[in-house]
C-alpha cells in the first residue's frame, strides 16, 4: 500500500442517468473545494479488472465519499445492489487494515435518509452517515462542510455558495456542449470533470 | 426558449472566476498540478485522467471565447461562429 493523496477524493456512488445530477454536483463540489476526484470511471483500462480498479483508487485517496442512498431492492426477483456498500467495506477495510498511512483515511457517507442504513448494514453504526432526503442542494452543504472540517482548509466557501455556483454552472453547461458539438449523453467523468476544472479556472 | 448565458460580467455576485496559474508560486505541489486559483484562495487542481473529447486546451479556449462573446453581448450564432473561427486557427 502506498501513502494516500493528501487531496484525492474518491466517490462511490450510483452511475445511472437518473443519479447523474447528484454525481455532477458531487464532482463539482469537490473540485470547488479543491480537491481532485477519484472514481472508477476515470480509466477505461480493460486490461485492469474493475475490483482491482476500485482498490488502487481507494488505496491512492485519502478521502471517500459514499452514496448508499439507491441500496434497494430492484429487479425480478428483487434484490438490492451492493456495489456500493461493499466499496465502503473496502474503504473501511483499508483504513482499518492498511497501517499507518491508511488510517489517515476519512469518509462520509450519505443515505436519503438517517437511519436507513441500519436496515441492511447496521455494522457501519458510529461512522459518518448524513441524510440528503434526495436534494442536492443539502448533499452539496454537508459534503462541503465536511470536506472543511476534515482538511482543515478554512478558505473553502459555504454550501450555500457552492450550491448556488453549482446552479449557474448547470446553466451554463448546455452553451459549452453545444459550443464543442458533444450531446451530454456523450459527454464521459473525464470531459465533465476537465469542464469544471477549466469553468472555474479560465479567465475572460 | 431562449438560453440565459451566464458567462460574463453580471455574474459579479458570485465572483469565483479565478487567474490562469502560469504564473502561480503554487503551481505545482507534489503530484498535484493546480489549474489555478479562486479569488477566495481555493487552488482548483487538475484533474487525474485527460478528457476523452477535447484537450483541456481547446476546453478552456471555448469557456473563455463563451464568457468573452456574453461579456461583449454577442449573439449565440456569433458565438459559434467565433468558436468555430478559432478552432480553423488550431
Amino acid at each position: 500500500m502506498v501513502s494516500p493523496n493528501p487531496r484525492d477524493v474518491f466517490v462511490n456512488c450510483p452511475f445511472d442517468a437518473a443519479y447523474k445530477p447528484t454525481f455532477n454536483a458531487i464532482v463539482f463540489t469537490v473540485v470547488r473545494c479543491g480537491f481532485r476526484v477519484r472514481c472508477a470511471l476515470e480509466a477505461d483500462d480493460a486490461a485492469e479488472n474493475r475490483f482491482g480498479k476500485i482498490c488502487r483508487i481507494i488505496d491512492s485517496s485519502r478521502y471517500g465519499v459514499h452514496d448508499i442512498s439507491r441500496t434497494e431492492a430492484d429487479g425480478d426477483p428483487p434484490l438490492p445492489r451492493f456495489n456500493m456498500p461493499l466499496e465502503v467495506g473496502l474503504f473501511l477495510g483499508a483504513k482499518r487494515f492498511g497501517g499507518r498511512r491508511q488510517s489517515e483515511k476519512k469518509c462520509i457517507i450519505f443515505d436519503r435518509e438517517r437511519y436507513r442504513y441500519q436496515r441492511f448494514m447496521s455494522d457501519i453504526a458510529g461512522q459518518d452517515i448524513h441524510a440528503h432526503g434526495g436534494d442536492i442542494a443539502t448533499l452539496i452543504g454537508e459534503l462541503t462542510a465536511w470536506l472543511r472540517n476534515e482538511s482543515g482548509l478554512r478558505n473553502i466557501p459555504g454550501g450555500v455558495r457552492i450550491a448556488a455556483e453549482f446552479e449557474i454552472f448547470g446553466s451554463a453547461l448546455p452553451e459549452i456542449y453545444r459550443a464543442r458539438n458533444l450531446s451530454s449523453e456523450e459527454v464521459t467523468f473525464a470531459d465533465y470533470n476537465d469542464i469544471v476544472v477549466q469553468y472555474l479556472t479560465a479567465s475572460e | 426558449m431562449r438560453i440565459k448565458l451566464v458567462f460574463g460580467t453580471e455574474r459579479t455576485d458570485i465572483p469565483f472566476m479565478a487567474k490562469v496559474s502560469k504564473t502561480a508560486p503554487n503551481a505545482r505541489s507534489g503530484r498535484y498540478v493546480a489549474a489555478g486559483k479562486t479569488p477566495d484562495g481555493v487552488t482548483i487542481l487538475m484533474p487525474k485522467t485527460k478528457p476523452t473529447h477535447f484537450t483541456t486546451r481547446e476546453i478552456r479556449t471555448t469557456i473563455t471565447e463563451l464568457r468573452r462573446d456574453a461579456a461583449t453581448g454577442r449573439s449565440r450564432e456569433s458565438m459559434k461562429t467565433g468558436s468555430n473561427r478559432s478552432e480553423s486557427k488550431r
